[in-house]
This record gives C-alpha cells, sequence and structure tokens, in this order.
C-alpha cells in the first residue's frame, strides 16, 4: 500500500470519526417520533400520579434531555405501548448517543433530572422540540 | 361568576328571569332581569341603569362578534366599590396571537378597537425567568392598544414563552396569561425570483430563491396551472426545484410558489403568501384560436357538402358517368332472339348450315335388322329352355319398332 493511499485512508478516518460526533440523527428520531404522536394516546393525564393506568413520563431539565429521553423510552418499551419496533429504535438511538458520547450539540447529563413528568404526548414534544432546535 | 371588588363587601345579581346570550356585535346583549340590569352594545357606549335595590353600576361590554362579557361596576352612595363579571371574562376576551414573521420580527395581538376598549399592557417571559418585560412596541388602533411588536434580539425559540395581557380599567384588571413555542408560530416570507428554465424533451424546470435564512428547514408548494385548464394544479416539493416533465408549447402556464417551515425545524401550520407569480408559453389570444378553428370547421362541411351535391347531379344527369361508375351486369340473352323469335329455335338455320349439309346428314337408306342365334345341339344335352318355354324364333322378324336399331341386342348365334 503505497504512501499517499494509506494518508487518504487515515484522512477518511479521522474524518468520519470527527463526523461521527456531531452525528445527531435528528431527522431519523423526528420522523419517528412524529410516527408515534400519530399512534399514541393523546388523553392521558398523568401528572405525578403514581399507579395510574397511564405512563407518567419525565419532562426533561435543560441540559439532561438525553438520560431522560433513555428513561422515558425505556419505561414506553416495559408498558407494551403501541409501535414497539419504533419505540425500540428511539431508545436504542438514544442509549447509544449517551454511550457513545455522539451529538455534541445535545448536553449530556449524567442523569435525568425533571421538574414534573408528563403525558406520553408532552414526552413525545418534547423529544421533537429538542431535536428540532438542534436541526435549526 | 362572582368576584370580589376592592371593598370588604361583594355584590350578587338576582337570579336571571331571563337566560344569558351572547349574539351578534350590533345586537350583542345580555338580561340579566328586565328591572335589574342590561349589557349592550347601543349607543351610548356605557349605559346607565339602575338596579332594583338603589345602586348605581356602569357597565363595560367586552368581546367581539362571537360572544360578549359586562362588567359591573358597582359604587355605593358611601363610594364603597364592587364589580362583578357576568361572563367569565378570560374566555371571552379575544385571546393572544402571535405570529413570527420570516423569523425577523413578531407581531402579538388581542383584538381590535370595535371589540374592546380597556388599557392593554402585555407583559412577556421566557421560561423559568422570574421578570417579566413590558412590551416596548404597542401596536395602537387610535387610542386603544391592540398588539405588540418584537424585535429579533427579543425573540428566543425553543424556549417556552409566556405573555401576560392586562387590561385596566375603571380601577380594575383583568388578567390573561399564555404560554407559547415560538418555533411553532414562524411564518416564512413568499418565495422570490421564480425562474423557468427550458429543458429537453419538452421539460420545465422552476426555481426560486428564498430570503428565510435557513432554506433546509423549509418545504415547499408549487400550484400551476395553463389557460386552458380549469383548476389550480397544486404539488408538494422539498427542495428548490420543480420540473414539469411534458408541456405544450401552444399552451400559456402561469406558476406560484410558497413556503413552509418542515417539520424537521418546527410544528407551525402556518404557509407563506403566494409568491409573485411567473409565466411560460404562448400568449396567442384564445379567442382568436377558437374562431380559427371554428371557421376552419365550418369551410370544410361546407366544401364537402357542394362536393358530395356535385357529384349527385353529376350522376344523375350524365348516363355515361353512371355507366363507367355503375356498369350493368351483361344480359346474353339478346344475342338470342334472332334464333327463338326468327327461327323458332332451329339452331342450324340461325347458325346458318347450309341445307344440303343438313340433308346429309340425313340416312337415305333403310336397313333391316337380321337377328341371328344359336341353333341348339341335338343330343349332347337338355335344352337349355324347359317345354313350357318355347325356343326363341329363327326367323327375321319384321322391321324393328322406331328405336330399335342396334343390332346386338340380346340375341343367341353361332360362335
Amino acid at each position: 500500500m503505497s504512501a499517499s493511499m494509506l494518508s487518504y485512508i487515515l484522512f477518511s478516518c479521522l474524518l468520519l470519526s470527527v463526523q461521527a460526533e456531531h452525528y445527531c440523527g435528528g431527522r431519523e428520531i423526528i420522523r419517528y417520533t412524529k410516527r408515534l404522536l400519530v399512534d399514541s394516546s393523546l388523553s392521558c393525564p398523568c401528572r405525578q400520579t403514581a399507579g395510574s393506568s397511564c405512563s407518567c413520563l419525565p419532562i426533561p431539565e435543560p441540559g439532561h434531555e438525553l438520560p431522560c429521553f433513555v428513561e422515558g423510552t425505556k419505561h414506553m418499551l416495559k408498558t407494551n405501548m403501541s409501535s414497539k419496533l419504533v419505540l425500540e429504535r428511539l431508545y436504542q438511538t438514544f442509549q447509544v448517543q449517551l454511550d457513545r458520547n455522539l451529538c455534541e450539540s445535545l448536553p449530556r447529563g449524567d442523569q435525568c433530572q425533571y421538574k414534573t413528568k408528563g403525558t406520553v404526548s408532552e414526552f413525545l414534544n418534547t423529544i421533537l422540540t429538542t431535536y428540532q432546535a438542534m436541526n435549526k | 361568576m362572582h368576584r370580589k371588588g376592592d371593598s370588604s363587601f361583594s355584590f350578587h345579581l338576582a337570579p336571571s328571569s331571563q337566560p344569558l346570550f351572547s349574539g351578534k356585535k350590533s345586537t350583542s346583549w345580555l338580561a340579566v332581569s328586565k328591572t335589574t340590569a342590561f349589557c349592550g352594545n347601543t349607543a351610548p357606549l356605557y349605559p346607565w341603569t339602575s338596579w332594583a335595590a338603589g345602586k348605581v353600576s356602569f357597565i363595560f361590554m367586552y368581546g367581539n362578534s362571537q360572544s360578549a362579557a359586562c362588567l359591573l361596576h358597582c359604587v355605593t352612595p358611601q363610594l364603597r366599590k364592587a364589580w362583578l363579571w357576568l361572563f367569565p371574562a378570560p374566555a371571552v376576551l379575544a385571546e393572544v396571537k402571535c405570529v413570527l414573521f420570516n423569523e425577523e420580527y413578531m407581531n402579538c395581538t388581542w383584538g381590535s378597537r370595535e371589540t374592546l376598549k380597556a388599557n392593554y399592557s402585555l407583559y412577556y417571559w421566557y421560561r423559568n425567568t422570574s421578570n417579566k418585560v413590558e412590551c416596548k412596541h404597542y401596536w395602537q388602533d387610535q387610542d386603544i392598544r391592540v398588539g405588540c411588536h418584537f424585535n429579533q434580539d427579543e425573540i428566543i425559540q425553543f424556549q417556552p414563552f409566556h405573555v401576560l395581557l392586562k387590561a385596566s380599567m375603571g380601577g380594575s384588571t383583568l388578567e390573561i396569561s399564555k404560554r407559547m413555542e415560538l418555533q411553532d408560530l414562524v411564518k416564512p416570507d413568499a418565495p422570490v425570483n421564480l425562474t423557468i428554465h427550458n429543458m429537453s424533451n419538452n421539460q420545465l424546470q422552476l426555481t426560486w430563491a428564498t430570503t428565510y435564512p435557513k432554506a433546509k428547514c423549509l418545504e415547499h408548494a408549487v400550484k400551476y396551472k395553463s389557460n386552458k385548464d380549469t383548476d389550480w394544479m397544486e404539488i408538494s416539493v422539498n427542495g428548490d426545484v420543480f420540473s414539469l416533465p411534458s408541456v405544450d408549447y401552444k399552451k400559456f402556464y402561469t406558476f406560484y410558489v410558497r413556503s413552509k417551515v418542515n417539520k424537521y425545524c418546527g410544528r407551525t401550520q402556518l404557509w407563506s403568501e403566494w409568491s409573485a407569480p411567473v409565466v411560460w408559453g404562448s400568449n396567442s389570444t384564445s379567442k382568436g384560436t377558437v374562431h380559427w378553428f371554428w371557421i376552419q370547421t365550418v369551410l370544410i362541411s361546407i366544401a364537402s357538402c357542394l362536393i358530395l351535391l356535385a357529384l349527385v347531379i353529376l350522376l344523375v344527369r350524365m348516363e355515361r358517368v353512371w355507366v363507367i361508375l355503375m356498369p350493368r351486369i351483361p344480359n346474353p340473352s339478346k344475342n338470342f332472339d334472332e334464333l327463338f323469335i326468327t327461327h323458332n329455335g332451329n339452331f342450324q338455320e340461325w347458325a346458318g348450315v347450309p341445307k344440303d349439309v343438313v340433308e346429309s346428314f340425313k340416312p337415305n337408306y333403310s336397313e333391316n335388322i337380321c337377328y341371328v342365334s344359336e341353333l341348339p345341339p341335338k343330343d349332347s344335352y337338355e335344352p337349355l329352355w324347359e317345354s313350357s318355354n318355347p325356343p326363341p324364333s329363327v326367323m327375321p322378324s319384321a322391321s324393328p319398332a322406331p328405336g330399335e336399331h342396334s343390332p346386338y341386342k340380346n340375341s343367341y348365334g353361332r360362335v
């Protein structure tokens, strides 16, 4: 392998690794979230109620979005909500972004911090808003 | 709905004898009871009325064409004040509506002079900001504040935006608060510089530009029709190029484009205004084209009819032409008229066969037929016939009957 070819490969790897740090998958996440918003029940009025039949999901504080998204989608998967495949995809994406420190645009707190818990619709809209802000 | 005023006392209305209702702006009024109070939009604007108990109130009417609300302000002779809303006022007042124009400035409005008459103040803040900031640039409709203008540096998207509208009048203040997401209220400017390019294979390509700062966040819609179409065609486009695969060069096309923030950058439903139109194609007057088409049709029809008529006349009047076009089926019987009429069926005579030749075919002699038969042997065998059957005669017979000329007819002869 010639020196020029080697340098080309090394440069490409460096470029890809730099790009990977900025990979947020915003468009994909927005598409999946919009699909869930259409499927999910929007009339679930749960506000800090335990034992409710519907899920209560964390509305994250600024800077702690990603851990809360991981926790929220994980909880939705456990409760056997509809569109399990899409939920699984979302959960995996959030988990990977959290573990591998991808997407520098998204602040990465260690733990999920929230002031209130909201409905499924509110949680999904928070995801939507967060990634729309990054896209813009 | 009852509320306490500034004083320590409160008052209430007697149960209404008529139902409370709201109507159109010009006739909006409510009747609490015929003797108690009324609230209306009739002149003068602030009608006075008297309570049955002798308390005087002045009444303000709030609302718009859909509903109305009344504020009863009671002042006792001891100058103690109280006020009372007859409708749940916050639901009646015009809602605060904000639009972010091309992410350059924002206008929030809450009504018009015709519907509202109070002193308004708007305060806003973002997320958890404790300090509320008052609007710096109010829109005024004569002497009434009806909206607020926000500059670009006062706008922050993707943070909860809170507004508080205070309506004060006669010492009493009404407050309306609302929470909004400004990224969902963006209305882009209309696209500009619409340009049409002629491509190969009768294809048109339409391009445009936008003044919106983030072009990747836009989706577009193209509306077009030709001068021969009745309805507009509207197509959604994600990029900034639109292709029309096949066009008719004889038609005249008009195109419009508008934009909206796409789902990857917001949840707005606000489309921009339609752009200035761009046109393409043949601009010949459609009326002239139609006239020429009808002239052609009529001329061709008349010419065809005339030609047909001429042919018919020719056919009828000139038998020679008729015979050429419609030849007769040959009838050979004429050739044989002489045979049957003149010569009475005598073919030889008609054919002109000479008489001596005809005579020569007739026989001039006659021959008697000689019948020959075999005599049976004397002793060798029994006669071939029984005694009951007489032997055939050996004597020559008389002349044969006519038609029997064949000498080979069933006879026996000596071998």
